[in-house]
């Protein structure tokens, strides 16, 4: 039996971390949130989650900047950070993969492609 | 018969060598007519072995034919039953949106968390930041909220905005249509009577059109966030009329 994995959900949005909850509940995920980015980070650095799941638009800290503070962590710097954004474009994807995030979904979220992303990096 | 020295003569020795030859060869001969006869029997031995052997084969490659139906029919079931798992995770899905949706706008009886569960929704479920939340009040039309558009450029000329707000009818542009009309304009109404719109101008880069999920969530939004905006004005106006004791 394999151990339970932590997720840490990251958006400002409400509406956004009600849906990822209800998504991956599904599985067998222990979930921690935070609304913006330097919650993500401190949140982070305390829970030490297996993967992170983070907005780009937030206020006080942007996930771009919060990815590359976590990156910049010792303890966390290789969790897989999948940046969940609503612009698809070539070059908000380039900007986040410049900042060390590991892969991308775009809103509105699909459900299955989350959770078989998610199984990837989550080595499942 | 001896010839005078008592020796065999040439005659009996050729005799006698003539008789061990055809002894030889008679004998010979049964081992040959032995071996002829084992040879036939091992031959129809065979041919009883090879007939048998070709019934096998038949039988294995009619079983083999009915594997490969077999396999055929649990490949098509199981492509059946993943299209099933798919639909069904989707419908699940589908619900989960709309079960979000409604708990966010009945959630609040506060007008901006209200306007805000709403931007999204529109946002983050239909795939939108290019439009305007209206609300009417004596003819007037305002709007409470926009993303990505100018307030002061959503008007009643805007087109199919007054059409739609007339008929209660939910309107859904084409992919061609002339830029800065809208795609959707969604009439937000309580018992038949306008107090809102929602007007849709783009869809996100990456969602090329509206989905089947899109307008059930338009059916959703048309009467729960009229409800939810509805209350809210309520509740304000309760507030209002009721001193705070």
């Amino acid at each position: 039996m394999s151990a339970r994995k932590k997720i840490l959900l990251v958006d400002d949005s409400n509406t956004i971390l009600m849906m990822e909850r209800m998504i991956l509940t599904k599985g067998p995920y222990d979930l921690v949130t935070a609304s913006n980015g330097e919650e993500a980070v401190a949140k982070a650095l305390t829970e030490l989650p297996d993967l992170i799941l983070m907005d780009v638009v937030m206020p006080k800290m942007n996930g771009f900047e919060a990815c590359r503070r976590i990156r910049g962590e010792e303890s966390i710097g290789s969790t897989p950070i999948i940046m969940v954004t609503t612009r698809g474009e070539v070059q908000n994807v380039e900007t986040g993969f410049e900042s060390g995030c590991n892969d991308y979904v775009t809103k509105p979220i699909n459900g299955t492609e989350l959770m078989a992303k998610l199984k990837s990096y989550l080595g499942e | 018969m001896s010839n005078e020295s008592g020796l065999p003569s040439y005659v009996d020795r050729v005799r006698e060598d003539t008789q061990k030859y055809i002894r030889h060869l008679m004998a010979e001969n049964e081992q040959l007519r032995v071996a002829g006869a084992q040879l036939e029997s091992e031959t129809a031995r065979l041919r009883q072995e090879l007939a048998a052997v070709r019934q096998e084969l038949v039988q294995h490659r009619e079983a083999e034919h009915e594997l490969a139906q077999t396999m055929e029919r649990i490949r098509t079931e199981g492509e059946q039953y993943l299209a099933r798992y798919a639909e069904v995770e989707m419908h699940n899905a589908n619900l989960a949106n709309l079960y979000v949706t409604s708990y966010q706008l009945h959630g609040t009886l506060k007008r901006e968390a209200i306007l805000q569960s709403l931007q999204e929704v529109i946002v983050n479920l239909i795939g939108s930041e290019d439009f305007a939340i209206c609300e009417t009040e004596d003819g007037a039309l305002t709007v409470a909220a926009s993303v990505g558009v100018e307030p002061a450029t959503v008007t009643w000329a805007t087109p199919h905005v007054r059409t739609a707000a007339e008929s209660r009818i939910l309107y859904i542009g084409p992919a061609d249509r002339e830029p800065g009309d809208p795609l959707v304009c969604l009439p937000l109404q309580v018992d038949g009577q306008l107090v809102g719109m929602v007007i849709i101008f783009n869809l996100l880069a990456h969602k090329a059109q509206l989905e089947p999920l899109d307008h059930e969530l338009f059916d959703l939004l048309a009467s729960h966030a009229s409800t939810a905006l509805y209350c809210c004005a309520l509740q304000q106006r309760l507030q209002e009329a009721v001193p705070a004791s």
